[in-house]
C-alpha cells in the first residue's frame, strides 16, 4: 500500500462522518431561523462539527506529511532530522549576505543532516518587503524558495558571492570579479572581498558544474562562500513540502517531495562538496 | 573666433582628462598584475617549503637525485619578482614533485605514514592556491593586454610605452605529474 492511501481513507472517513451531519444541522438551523433559539443551537452544533472536522483533517494531513518526509529523507540520508515548524533563522539567512533584510520573514520545514560527510541544513523561506505609499500598503515577495547551508571544505579567507542577478555594490566591501570563462561571466555575477578567493573556489570544473546546475534546476540561484560554509538560495517561487488538505493526493505528491529534497543531494554531488573527493 | 578658441580649449581639456584617466587605468591594471604576481610568489614559496620538507623525509630513498633539490634551492635563492623567474622556479618544483611522486609510488609504506599523508594534503592545498594565483595573474594580464591594444587606448599605451605583459604559462605535462595518489 502506498503512503497516500491511508491518508485518503482517513480523509474520506472524516468527510463522511462530519460533513453531511454538520451541514444538515446548519441547514436545519437556517430553515428554523424564525425560532431563533433553534437557529442558534443548530448553527452552533453544525459549526462545531465543521471545526472538529477541520482540526482532525489538519492533524491527519500533518501526520501524512511527516510520514512522507520520513520516507523521502530515508531514501537519501541515514543521518537527518526534520522539523516542520522550525526553519533556518533570519540571522543565518542574513549571514549568507545574499538577500536584503526583509520586513516579513517566514521559514519552516527545517531539514538537517549529513550526506557523504557533508553537513547541511535546508528550509523553506519566504521574504517580503512592505511598501507604504500614502494610505496603501503593498506586500512584495522578493524571495520564495529553499535556503541551504553546506559545510565547505576549502578554507575561505574572505567572502565570495556568485549570483544570477547584478548586485548593488555601493559602500560594499565586495568587488566585482571577472573570471576567465566568458560563458560563466554571462550567466553569473561574481563578487568577492578578495579576488584570489574567487579563483581559488571557482576552479574551471566548479564553474562548469555551477553552469550545469543553472541549466538543470529552474529558478534563480544565489551562492555565497563565507567562513567555510556554502550558502545557497534558490528563488523558485515555490512553497516546499506543502500538502493541500482538500487537493488531489496521489503518487505525484511523493515524487514532488522527492525532487524537492533531491536538490540537496544534487548540490553535494554535482559540486563535489565531499572533502574526500 | 572666441567660440573656436573656447571650443578648442574644451576639446584639449577633455582630451587631457581622457589621457590621464586612461593612463591611470593602465597603472591600476599594472598594480593588479604585480599584486597577483606576488600572490604567485607566496604560493611558490609555500610549495617550495612543503616539497623540501617532503624531500627531507624521503631523501634516503633517492640518493642519486640530490641535484634536483640543489637546482631548485638555487632557483629559489636567485628568483626575483619577475614572471620568467617564477615560471622557472615553478618548473623546477614540478620536476622535484615528479621525482617525489615516483619514490612514493615505489614505497607505498612510506606514503602511508601520517606525516607523509599530512604533507601530501599540504601539497594539494598549495597546488590549489598556486593555480588560483596563476589564474588571477593571467586574468589580470589578459585585461591589461586587451586594454592597451584597443584604439584609442593604444595611443596612450604607446605614449607611456606600455607593453603587453607576459602570461604565466603552466607546464601542463609536468603539472599533471604532481598529482599524488
Amino acid at each position: 500500500m502506498t503512503l497516500h492511501e491511508p491518508f485518503l481513507k482517513t480523509r474520506n472517513a472524516l468527510i463522511r462522518r462530519y460533513l453531511p451531519a454538520s451541514l444538515l444541522l446548519m441547514l436545519a438551523g437556517f430553515m428554523l431561523s424564525f425560532l431563533w433559539i433553534y437557529f442558534i443551537v443548530l448553527l452552533l452544533a453544525g459549526a462545531t462539527g465543521i471545526t472538529i472536522f477541520m482540526l482532525k483533517l489538519q492533524q491527519a494531513t500533518a501526520t501524512f506529511k511527516d510520514n512522507l518526509m520520513d520516507a523521502v529523507l530515508q531514501e537519501f540520508f541515514t543521518d537527518y532530522s526534520h522539523n516542520k515548524l522550525a526553519g533556518i533563522s533570519l540571522f543565518d539567512v542574513m549571514a549568507s549576505e545574499l538577500l536584503a533584510k526583509p520586513d516579513r520573514f517566514f521559514s519552516n520545514d527545517l531539514i538537517q543532516g549529513s550526506y557523504q560527510g557533508v553537513g547541511f541544513a535546508m528550509s523553506d523561506v519566504t521574504m517580503q518587503r512592505v511598501i507604504q505609499t500614502g494610505k496603501t500598503t503593498t506586500v512584495q515577495t522578493y524571495f520564495r524558495g529553499p535556503v541551504m547551508v553546506f559545510d565547505f571544505h576549502k578554507e575561505t579567507q574572505g567572502k565570495l558571492i556568485v549570483q544570477q542577478s547584478r548586485r548593488g555594490q555601493l559602500f560594499s566591501s565586495y568587488k566585482a570579479v571577472k573570471l576567465e570563462s566568458v560563458q560563466f561571466n554571462k550567466r553569473f555575477f561574481t563578487y568577492s572581498t578578495n579576488s584570489k578567493l574567487a579563483f581559488f573556489i571557482l576552479t574551471p570544473h566548479f564553474m562548469e558544474r555551477l553552469q550545469r546546475l543553472e541549466e538543470e534546476v529552474p529558478g534563480q540561484f544565489y551562492f555565497s562562500f563565507i567562513n567555510s560554509k556554502m550558502f545557497v538560495a534558490l528563488h523558485n517561487n515555490q512553497d516546499l513540502f506543502e500538502i493541500s488538505m482538500f487537493g488531489t493526493i496521489n503518487e505525484k505528491v511523493y515524487d514532488r517531495f522527492y525532487h524537492e529534497v533531491k536538490i540537496i543531494v544534487d548540490l553535494i554531488e554535482e559540486l563535489r562538496l565531499n572533502p574526500n573527493l | 573666433m572666441d567660440i573656436l578658441l573656447y571650443g578648442g580649449l574644451v576639446v584639449v581639456v577633455l582630451l587631457a582628462l581622457w589621457f590621464i584617466s586612461t593612463m591611470n587605468r593602465f597603472r591600476v591594471l599594472q598594480v593588479k598584475i604585480n599584486e597577483a604576481l606576488s600572490g604567485i610568489d607566496v604560493a611558490l614559496t609555500k610549495r617550495f617549503d612543503v616539497l623540501t620538507k617532503m624531500w627531507d623525509l624521503v631523501k634516503k630513498y633517492m640518493e642519486y637525485e640530490q641535484s634536483t633539490l640543489e637546482k631548485v634551492v638555487k632557483l629559489r635563492q636567485s628568483a626575483k619578482a619577475t614572471i620568467n623567474d617564477q615560471q622557472e622556479l615553478n618548473n623546477g618544483l614540478n620536476e622535484m614533485a615528479s621525482q617525489l611522486n615516483v619514490v612514493l609510488e615505489q614505497y607505498p609504506e612510506l606514503r602511508a605514514t601520517e606525516n607523509m599523508k599530512e604533507l601530501q594534503r599540504s601539497v594539494r592545498d598549495v597546488e590549489e592556491h598556486l593555480q588560483a594565483s596563476r589564474r588571477l595573474y593571467n586574468a589580470n594580464v589578459s585585461s591589461f593586454n586587451q586594454a592597451i591594444i584597443v584604439f584609442p587606448n593604444s595611443v596612450v599605451a604607446n605614449a607611456i610605452k606600455a607593453t603587453k605583459a607576459a602570461f604565466f604559462e603552466a607546464d601542463e605535462r609536468k603539472r599533471s605529474d604532481v598529482t599524488f595518489n
